[in-house]
This record gives C-alpha cells, structure tokens and sequence, in this order.
C-alpha cells in the first residue's frame, strides 16, 4: 500500500500508523547478527549440553573419540605386524601400553587407527537413516492420500524383512568394503520403523494453526515441511540419530566378529573377530586384554553415544523435562501432605 | 592314455575330495570322559572294570539330520566314519607305509590290482564282498571320482577278491595311494538299485537324472562294517558300541564310544581347557589356549604337507608375468609369515618345490634341488626383477610402464582367520616395498564363486594335497587340477632354462603332460627323473608361491586311559582317537 493510496474509511493512509511498515528504532549490524546467530545455534546448545550431567559427560567421550579419530592418528603412527614381540601384556611396554596381538601389532595404534573408518560408518548410518526416515516420514504424514499409502506399504514391507538376515545377504552379495557403505547397508531397513514414527509425529502437527496458516499463504510444501514441522520433531529426530549411531556400531561389530563383513581394515570388530577364533582369548586369561581393548573402546563409545542421547532429550524435549519437573513438584506436595497428615495425626 | 581332458570338471569331486581327504582331519572330537568321576556308576560297561570306559569325541553334525548316503555330501558325519566303516588300509605316517583293516593283502602286477578282503560282515550280518566294494566304485564313476582316470574296470574274482584293472602300468605309489585309503561305505543291498537305475539309463537327462536321484538319496540309518556300531541317535550326541562280529572286537577295550555335536573350534578349545576330553581328531589349538591345558591333555602332530600359500591369477597382466612373481618370492619374508601363521605349528617352506620339505629331501634328486633357487628374502633381487619386467620406482612406489601404480589386491576367505593373519603379514611386507598391497577378505562362498570366474589378481590360499606325502600328487593340484588350470589360469606350456641340474638353454615344457607320465611309469629311475624337473619347472614358474608347512594337532586325554606314546607305530595313523582306540591300543586305566 503506498502512502498516499486511499484508505477505505476515505481518509489518507499515513505510512507511520501502519504497523507493517514500521521499522525497528535498533539497526542490527551485520557483525551483531552473525554473533546472534553463533548464539542461537552454537554457544546455547553447548550451555544447555553443558548443563545437563549426562549430555556434558557424553559430549566429552564423543569429542575425544572424535579427536582419536583426527588428532590421535597423527600423532600415534599405525602399527604393522612384528611391530612389537606377539602377545605382550598391557601395562607393562612403554611402547605398547596396551600390549600386542598374535602378530605384534600394537593394540592402542590398532584401536586408534580404527577410530576414522568407524566413526564414518557410524555417522554415515546413522545419517542414511535419519534423513531417509524423516523425508519418508514427514512427506508421508503432510501430504496424505496416495502418496502416504505407497509410502507406508513399502516401510511396513521393510519393518516386516528381518534386518540382520536382510544385512548378512546384502553384505555378501556386494562385498562392501568402503566404511561409508558399510554403515548404509547396516541400516538399510532401519529407517523404516523410525520413519513409519516421524509420519505419527507428523500427523499430530499437520493441522497446526501455524501449518494451516502457511498452507494457506501458499508456501510450497516442502517448505512448509523443512521450515514448520522438522522444527518441530528435532528432538525426536536428533535422539534417534544417536540411537541409530549405537545402532550401527553394535550390528557392524556383530557382523565382523561373524566375520561376514570383509576385513578391510582392522577395525573393532575384526580385532574381535581374531583375539576370539585365532587367539582363543576367551579361553586364555593370559591374552584377554586382546579381547578387552576393542571390546571397552566399544562399550566407551555406545556409553558416552546413550549419555548423550539421553541428555539431549531432556534438553530438547519441553515435554519430557516438563512433566520430570512436575513429577518433582507432586513428589514434593504429596510428602508436604503426609507430613502435614501425620501432625494432624498426632495433634489429635 | 590320461590327459587333463579326461580330469572330471564335476565341482562335488573337489568337494568330494574335500570331505574324503578330511574325514579324519575334520573329525574333531570333543570328548567330556563324561564317567571320570569315580562316583559315577553310569557307563562303565566295559573297559575292564575301569572307572571310565564311554570314549566321547564329536562332530560337525547335529546327530539328528546325519544322513548315510556317502554320495550325498550334506550332513555326512565325518567323524563317525572313521569307526563305523573300514578302509582297505591306513596309511602310517610313522612308519610310511600302509596299516592293514578291510583288505589283508595287495599286489599291483602290471595293470593289475589285486585287493584280497578279509572275512567281516556289515553291521546287519551280512558278509563285506568283493560285489559291495564294484558297486561302490561303478557308482564313484558316474559321481565323476578322479581314480576313475586311472581305472579301465573294478571286477569281483570272487567274494573276496576285488581286481582293479588299470588303464596301463602305473606308478604302483600313485595308484596304492589312491586306491587303498578307500572307506567301503555303500552295502551292494541298498546301492545296487541306484547302479541300476543309472547303467539302465540312456545318456543323457535320464541319466543325470537318475545320478541325481543317488546324491539326493538320505539314508536315515548307516549299516555299517567297521568296529563300533551306531547304537541310538539323540540330539545332541550319537552313541556307539562295539560290534561283536568285527575281527578286532575282542582287542578292543574301549567298548562304548559316543560322539557329541560341537559346532565349532571354539567348544573344543573349552572342553580341551577343562580338561574334560577324550580325544579328538585333528583340531587347531592356538598357542595360549595350549599353555593352558591341564597336563593330562597330549598333543599328537601329523605332518600336513600342506598348507598357506599366496596364489596367483595367471591371466593377470601383472602377476601372470613370471617375474613380478619371483619378485614377490624375494620380497615376502617367509618365516615371518609362518610365525604368525601358527606359531607352534607352522614352519616356513624354505625352497618353494611345490612339495612338502620332507618329500623333497625323501623324493627329489639332490642333483635338482642343490641348483633351485632358494627365494631368500632380498630386496636387490627383488628389485632387480620387477625393473626388468618393466617396472620402476616413482618415489616410494613401483609402477608399471604405463605409469600407473601396482596394485596387489590380496583375496582371501575371512573364515579362515589363520591364512587372514598370513594376508596380513604379507600385506605390509609388500607396502614398505612399494608395492600397493590390500588385504581383501570375503566370505568363503562367494569367494569360491569369485574364484571360479577367476575374478581375483592374488589370493592367500593353499598348495599341496592333504595328507600326502607323495609329491605326484601336489605336482597334479599345482599343474593339472581344474583349480589351476581353468580357474587360476595356468598356462600349459612354459619355457623354462634346461636341463635343471645344469640349465645351459632354454626349453619349452608341458608340466601338466609330465604329472601325467609321472602316474604312468613304473621306472624309480623315470619318476625321480620327472619329479625332479616338475620340482625345478615350480621353482621357477611358482605357479603358487608356498609360504608354510602346517602339524596338524591331535589330541587325547591320558587322565583315564592308557596310552602309547607318540612315536609308537600305532600312533602314526590319523588319529589316535579313531586308530588307536579301534585297534585296541588305547585302554582304560
């Protein structure tokens, strides 16, 4: 509406009585809005992450598997057979803290060097299903109609196929070797439960005020699927990217230790796979930690992967923190009463 | 006259082979002397009044699905028909020579083989003819048997009498090794029909057809003819007695034997480490669940002349070349291979002969042997090699002349975790030359199906034959086989410096005619002659590149039983939990 366009009471529109077109008194410089932004996206997550005792002690063991897998592989370098004399015990070689294998490899070189090549597998599994999942889920349960109905038929056909036979077949057929790779094909029909979850979620959202507004403003649906129900199912989506992750590094190192998925490098579940059918650690206590090494560095990461998990949907979630801070109140009004009963009780 | 052509391309015979040449090596036993307790009355029907006398060992099969056709491959319990069947003979490894069972005496008299049976009856009372053993190797005919390329006729003389009539005079070590082993597993009054219904056939589909009706067949319960009968069948474990008809029953004193079902090394290694056995056939041990054994358990070693070895793609545009293989040969540190191998029970193949160590000291001339080139670890050699097979080195990689890298991708089974640690060792060895190695491990049925269309450069894999000594045959698995020839592409011609003890010139050889002839004389002067210069053509082509020579370890558990000890003659048959407790050796305390 230009300033000087008739208003329909037959007066002149003045371009300050519009609320539309009023400017804030404040001027954001470009510096204050990437700082915003640093804030918004970076800085207070990390404050609330840090808030939370379980998120705080996941982040930390995430970010040292992460630095294992980037500074840690420059700074220990990779082990080769005959490295060291086979078998030494940990704790007891400076240049093998944790011991050797049957060939002399050194475990710790070993453990380290496996870290990247998991830590792909993990974050491309766990991404493959997360974002495949949430596509499927959010496209199936917005628009509805036929679109839901083919959709769905094919993620109940994969939830009904039994992942680990499915994975074992697949993993034969192609051989994977690529870490990459590896990780989609273990979750290959896994996405399907959480998606056939996300489009529940979805449902719920669909008729929003806010949704319907968009809708009718004629925002394209994709839009409206990034920019107003996504928002809304982070939470859920980012605990199960986590889950998803745990996911894929016990059904990776299952496989190798089956030795199903070819050994292309000796990664966690290999290591595995031979302290058990070459080594026979699990009859010898005197090779045990050949078993133990890969098997705490698993364990170590899935734990700090469900601290994290854990954290993070209490973070995200308004509802789950919510009710844990409504069920803190009850607790404390009904033990208010009880006492309250209890003096009434002894006043008569 | 035998040629490679008439060697049989039937995939079930390598299977076959597989399973015949590993009936004993398989047959691991675990065995819990399940009556060792003296508290424990129950089983001790035997054995002299002795506190133990159920022997326990086991098997592959869960004892339910066992099935006793021996042409139908699946559920075969091998372990159990080393004791419910007799072979004509077993070959002794302390003595070299054969043990008498089924047959008492043979000859070989120009192309003739004579095997005279002694008097035994199948488990049903009927007597073990000479008409049981021609239908047995009629129907190993169709099923596409190797011996069949040696075989003009199996007839009966009479019932006691089986002749073999060869296709010519033969090598009488090849055809005693071949024949004489043989388990008469298949009674003429159940295996008649199908011999039968097969001759009667026309060629063609109704042939195969009535061939595949035979290695369909599942024969529920086994009529046996060896020592120990199959008394009862449960879930988890078959049980067996002695057969009071055999000629050896009343020497036997273990009179109850049973076998539990183990699916895997890993029951074995925890029934070994609670000291809770009998005895098995062969089963790997690594190094620390050995230390830990209770003192009772004894290792028994049998020389495999077998074992790892890196296998090549002969097709390949990179190690088809002669050289780029010898290179390898000088590059790869051998007895670091063997080490982690199988610490305790691999030993490196010095000289790569395509035989084992001890059949080229016993076997080859030393004219021969003195000349061939030892492969000993040297990087100038190598190095020197690959430059004149028109490679260079770019830095710290070698390359090919068309400046690309050289890449050696090493396939091997990942069910095999020995041979995956040999891969591995290798693997760095040829990186820290500058030779682009990887170790690709791929699951054992898709790789045997990679291997066959020969979709592979190199694989860590074996040579030689199992159990043989002989090196006729290791000469016909590295020359002649289906295996070499066709899947790993071995060419059949080869021009190699001549003669071996002395090369001068050059010359132009077909190995795989020269196992043949070897089969085929019966001058000791002719074999060692040939034997010799198949020796020298391997040494200089290596068609396989030998990495280790394998013990195969056996095991008993002298806590309730009296046992020779190891270099008595009787503890030269594989295995003492089979041999030695079937001929009466082995008795309770």
């Amino acid at each position: 509406m230009s300033p000087t366009e008739k208003r329909t009471d037959g007066g002149n529109a003045d371009a300050s009585d519009l609320p539309f077109e009023q400017l804030s008194p404040d001027t954001m410089t470009r510096g204050e809005r990437y700082r915003s932004t640093i804030q918004e996206w970076v800085i207070a997550p990390i404050q609330i992450i840090w808030s939370d005792r379980r998120a705080r002690v996941g982040s930390i063991i995430i970010l040292f598997y992460i630095l294992m897998g980037t500074v840690g592989v420059m700074l220990v370098p990779p082990t080769q057979p005959g490295d060291g004399a086979q078998l030494i015990k940990p704790f007891q070689n400076f240049a093998h803290p944790l011991g050797t294998d049957n060939l002399g490899d050194d475990l710790l070189a070993r453990t380290i060097h496996a870290t990247p090549a998991m830590l792909e597998m993990i974050t491309a599994g766990a991404l493959f299903t997360t974002v495949l999942a949430t596509i499927v889920g959010a496209l199936s349960g917005y628009k509805g109609g036929n679109i839901d109905r083919i959709l769905m038929t094919i993620t109940d056909i994969l939830i009904t196929i039994p992942g680990l036979p499915l994975v074992i077949v697949i993993a034969v057929i192609l051989n994977p070797k690529e870490p990459w790779m590896v990780g989609i094909i273990l979750t290959i029909n896994a996405w399907a439960g959480l998606a056939r979850a996300i489009r529940s979620q979805v449902l719920t959202l669909r008729n929003e005020s806010f949704v319907e507004a968009s809708r009718l403003m004629g925002i394209s649906t994709p839009t409206i699927i990034l920019k107003d129900i996504v928002p809304g199912l982070m939470p859920y989506i980012t605990v199960n990217f986590v889950n998803s992750a745990r996911g894929v590094i016990f059904s990776s190192v299952a496989l190798y230790f089956l030795g199903i998925l070819p050994f292309t490098n000796r990664n966690w579940g290999v290591m595995l796979n031979l302290a058990y059918s070459t080594g026979g650690a699990l009859y010898s206590i005197n090779i045990i930690h050949w078993l133990l090494v890969p098997m705490i560095t698993i364990i170590l990461l899935s734990l700090g992967l469900i601290l994290f998990a854990q954290g993070t949907d209490r973070i995200f979630n308004p509802r789950v923190r919510a009710r844990h801070m409504t069920v803190n109140t009850e607790q404390f009004e009904e033990d208010g009463e009880s006492r309250i009963t209890t003096e009434s009780q002894i006043k008569n | 006259m035998v040629g490679p052509e008439r060697q049989s391309k039937s995939t079930l015979v390598t299977r076959r082979k597989i399973l015949a040449g590993s009936a004993a090596g398989i047959a691991t036993s675990i065995a819990g002397c399940s009556q060792s307790d003296p508290a424990s009355p129950s089983g001790s029907n035997g054995g002299g009044g002795s506190k133990g006398a159920v022997f326990t060992n086991a098997n592959w099969t869960v004892p339910t699905d066992a099935q006793w056709n021996p042409y139908n491959l699946s559920n075969w319990p091998v372990s159990l028909v080393n004791i419910v069947y007799d072979s004509f003979a077993e070959f002794n490894d302390n003595t070299k020579g054969f043990e008498p069972a089924l047959a008492k005496k043979w000859t070989v008299n120009g192309d003739m083989m004579t095997v005279s049976l002694r008097k035994q009856t199948w488990h049903n009372g009927d007597q073990v003819t000479a008409n049981d053993v021609v239908v047995q190797y009629r129907l190993a005919k169709y099923e596409g048997d190797l011996v069949w390329n040696y075989l003009d006729a199996v007839t009966a003389k009479d019932d006691s009498t089986v002749q073999f009539k060869l296709i010519g005079e033969l090598n009488p070590t090849v055809i005693k090794r071949y024949i004489l082993p043989t388990r008469v597993h298949a009674p003429a009054y159940v295996f008649k029909e199908y011999l039968n219904k097969i001759e009667n056939a026309s060629e063609g589909d109704e042939r195969d057809k009535a061939i595949a009706n035979l290695l369909n067949y599942a024969r529920e319960k086994p009529t046996g003819n060896g020592p120990y009968k199959v008394d009862k069948t449960t879930n988890s474990k078959f049980e067996l007695s002695v057969y009071k008809d055999h000629p050896w029953a009343d020497d036997i004193s273990v009179k109850n034997y049973e076998f539990k079902y183990a699916s895997g090394n890993q029951d074995r290694w925890a029934s070994l480490s609670s000291g809770n056995i009998d005895g098995y056939g062969s089963t790997y041990v690594p190094p620390d669940v050995y230390k830990s054994l209770p003192d009772s358990i004894r290792e028994v070693n049998f020389t495999q002349y077998a074992d790892f070895a890196l296998v090549f793609n002969h097709d390949d545009e990179d190690f088809g070349k002669r050289k780029v293989r010898q290179a390898l040969a000088h590059i790869i540190d051998r007895k670091t291979v063997a080490n982690n191998v199988g610490p305790r029970t691999r030993k490196p193949i010095k000289v790569p002969t395509g035989t084992s160590p001890f059949a080229t000291k016993k076997y080859l001339p030393s004219s021969v042997v003195d000349s061939l080139n030892k492969y000993e670890t040297n990087e100038e050699k190598a190095t020197k090699l690959l430059q004149e097979a028109g490679y260079s080195k770019e830095g710290n990689k070698w390359v090919r002349g068309d400046g690309k890298p050289l890449k050696a991708p090493i396939k091997v089974d990942s069910g095999l975790s020995d041979y995956v640690s040999g891969v591995q060792t290798i693997v760095p060895q040829l990186k820290s030359f500058g030779i682009q190695a990887e170790l690709k491990t791929i699951e054992g049925v898709s790789l045997s199906k990679q291997i066959r269309n020969s979709d592979f450069r190199l694989q860590g894999d074996s040579w030689g034959e199992w159990n043989e000594s002989y090196p006729f045959f290791d000469y016909r698995s590295a020359f002649v086989s289906q295996d070499m020839v066709e899947w790993r592409n071995l060419p059949d011609q080869v021009t190699v410096p001549w003669p071996p003890e002395n090369p001068n010139g050059e010359k132009k050889v077909k190995p795989s005619k020269m196992v043949i002839e070897l089969s085929e004389t019966t001058s000791k002067e002719k074999q060692q002659k040939l034997l010799g210069q198949l020796a020298w053509i391997y040494n200089i082509t290596l068609p396989k590149l030998q990495m280790s020579e394998r013990m195969d370890q056996a095991w008993i558990n002298e806590k309730d039983w009296d046992v020779p000890s190891n270099d008595e003659d009787v503890m030269g048959v594989r295995f003492p939990a089979f041999w030695a407790v079937k001929t009466g050796a082995i008795s309770p305390k």
